[in-house]
């Protein structure tokens, strides 16, 4: 339980600050231009 | 000073969105623009709450190990469950939430029921509430006053960039809550000492697996962890990806990290148990905060304001996420279907700005108003999941395609099941001494006592029972002359 508790805040500190480096390196794809397509729209009466 | 400057942080963020909001589109699934680590962000910080960081800690304290698996680790099935077979068929549908989902597969009643479920289980109570906790135990604050301003700060940036500010918001919160938990266990572990060692100075069963769960109680929260398939935060997050292939990648990465999160707040819940049987905290304090008492007990000011922060982080992400979905079934799902017709894109994008403010100050009231928090989140989470589960699945997983009446009568049914059922445990129900619940009892003979946590175990059955009527007889009229 004591390596559980160790890989938990491993995963915790260093792994989201590595997701939060990940999401900087790919924050233009985000801000960037909207891809045509990308989101959908349905009307009220979308009944198949 | 950290709590101020975090909070400055994410007004500017929403100010700064709000510029690139063009459209209903751009508002409520952030143009469809959402990449992977953004999605993980979101993901993590939205779904985990205050209730997550604050019930679990506290299940820990009052259970032990229990708290972990019997609590926490189903959910980690259903959410590899929902990446694999929900996500990649979900996101091939033209929708934008959870009730258009089932709208595109049953109809309009179908999508009024799901967003009136979806309404229900997305209001923030339980995150408003426990932001009034925060301001209780480290500032002095009434719980009410700090409610109040952390939802006012929540719904002032959500209302002006949408998800987009929500989920750049997220990031951050994020790293908060994330870094914030592990520093905390990190610091408990050197100074408290290990799992193994507090359950040794414990005893009795706070390392087994299961606690002192019988196996009835294990199957309701088995059952209670199959939301995820249906979670309405995941829907509008998968139509906001940039793919499926994106989403599926977050929701996997997201179990590790939920996984890890969930490990340390229990053991944190462990060391407040431990610092209680030592005398080192008073027995007479607040179990819904022990967390936040362990925390002011063992770390240093700086840390103390970066774990204040992470669970002021916790509490907001979970706020404006949910307040957004909300506001978009009261007016996407909700007022465009009754009016029949689709509203044009200023009006919808006005009136879920609107709306979020009412979901808000609902939020308040109700969650100000429930004596216990977990009563509150049971009753949200067996609508949501009466009404939606089964239409959903059947639709997205059976080789064939259920008719419309099927979706209809298993959604309508299964919300009217929950509803009914809650209210006659608010009329009828009868407390039961020592466990903190309530119980309704049926039957005269051979009465039959059924707890409010096992609402599910009725009202899930009333749905696909429904579901199969109206099937078997949606194709009786399919066959007809």
């Amino acid at each position: 339980m004591t390596v559980a508790t160790w890989l938990a805040i491993a995963v915790l500190g260093p792994g989201s600050l590595a997701v939060f480096a990940w999401f900087l390196h790919d924050v233009r794809r985000v801000l960037g231009p909207r891809r045509a397509g990308a989101a959908r729209s349905g009307g009220p009466g979308d009944a198949a | 000073m950290v709590v101020a400057a975090y909070l400055a942080g994410m007004l500017a963020i929403g100010a700064l969105v709000a510029r690139r909001i063009g459209g209903f589109d751009d508002f409520f699934v952030a143009g469809g623009r959402m990449t992977t680590p953004l999605l993980v962000c979101t993901l993590v910080s939205t779904y985990y709450g205050l209730d997550v960081t604050f019930g679990s800690s506290e299940t820990a304290y009052l259970e032990g190990m229990a708290a972990f698996f019997a609590y926490s680790a189903p959910f980690y099935l259903a959410y590899v469950a929902t990446a694999i077979w929900v996500t990649p068929r979900l996101k091939k549908l033209p929708a934008r939430s959870l009730p258009e989902a089932m709208g595109h597969f049953y109809g309009p009643p179908a999508r009024l029921a799901a967003a009136l479920a979806s309404f229900v289980y997305s209001a923030p109570i339980l995150s408003v509430v426990g932001m009034g906790l925060i301001g209780r135990v480290f500032f002095g604050w009434p719980v009410w006053i700090a409610a109040v301003i952390g939802a006012a700060i929540a719904l002032v940036y959500t209302v002006l960039g949408g998800l987009l500010a929500d989920a750049l918001t997220d990031t951050v919160q994020f790293v908060a809550m994330c870094v914030s938990a592990a520093a905390a266990a990190a610091i408990a572990l050197t100074t408290v000492g290990t799992p193994a060692a507090i359950g040794a100075r414990l005893g009795g069963q706070v390392l087994a697996p299961l606690g002192a769960l019988s196996p009835w109680e294990v199957l309701v929260f088995a059952l209670v962890a199959l939301t995820p398939l249906v979670e309405p935060v995941f829907y509008q997050r998968t139509f906001a990806a940039v793919s499926a292939r994106q989403m599926v990648r977050a929701l996997l990465l997201g179990v590790a990290l939920w996984a890890a999160y969930d490990w340390c707040v229990v053991y944190l819940g462990l060391v407040g148990a431990d610092l209680v049987a030592a005398g080192t905290l008073p027995a007479s304090l607040d179990e819904s905060a022990i967390i936040l008492h362990v925390a002011a007990r063992l770390l240093p000011a700086g840390l103390l304001g970066l774990f204040v922060a992470g669970c002021l982080a916790s509490a907001m992400s979970t706020i404006d996420s949910y307040t957004l979905v909300a506001a978009g079934n009261l007016v996407y799902d909700g007022w465009q279907v009754v009016r029949r017709r689709s509203l044009p894109d200023r009006t919808l994008l006005r009136a879920t700005r609107v709306c979020a403010g009412v979901t808000l100050a609902v939020a308040l009231v109700l969650g100000l108003s429930f004596e216990r928090l977990r009563d509150a989140w049971i009753f949200m989470s067996t609508v949501l999941l009466s009404t939606t589960l089964v239409p959903m699945l059947a639709a997205l997983r059976l080789a064939r395609r259920p008719p419309a009446r099927a979706g209809q009568w298993g959604a309508i049914a299964g919300l009217a099941a929950a509803l009914a059922l809650f209210a006659a445990f608010q009329v009828f129900g009868q407390d039961v001494a020592g466990e903190g619940t309530t119980a309704l009892v049926i039957g005269l003979d051979r009465p039959v006592r059924v707890e409010r946590e096992a609402a599910l175990l009725v009202t899930l059955p009333c749905s696909g029972l429904a579901f199969a009527a109206g099937w078997w007889r949606g194709r009786r009229r399919e066959a007809g002359p």
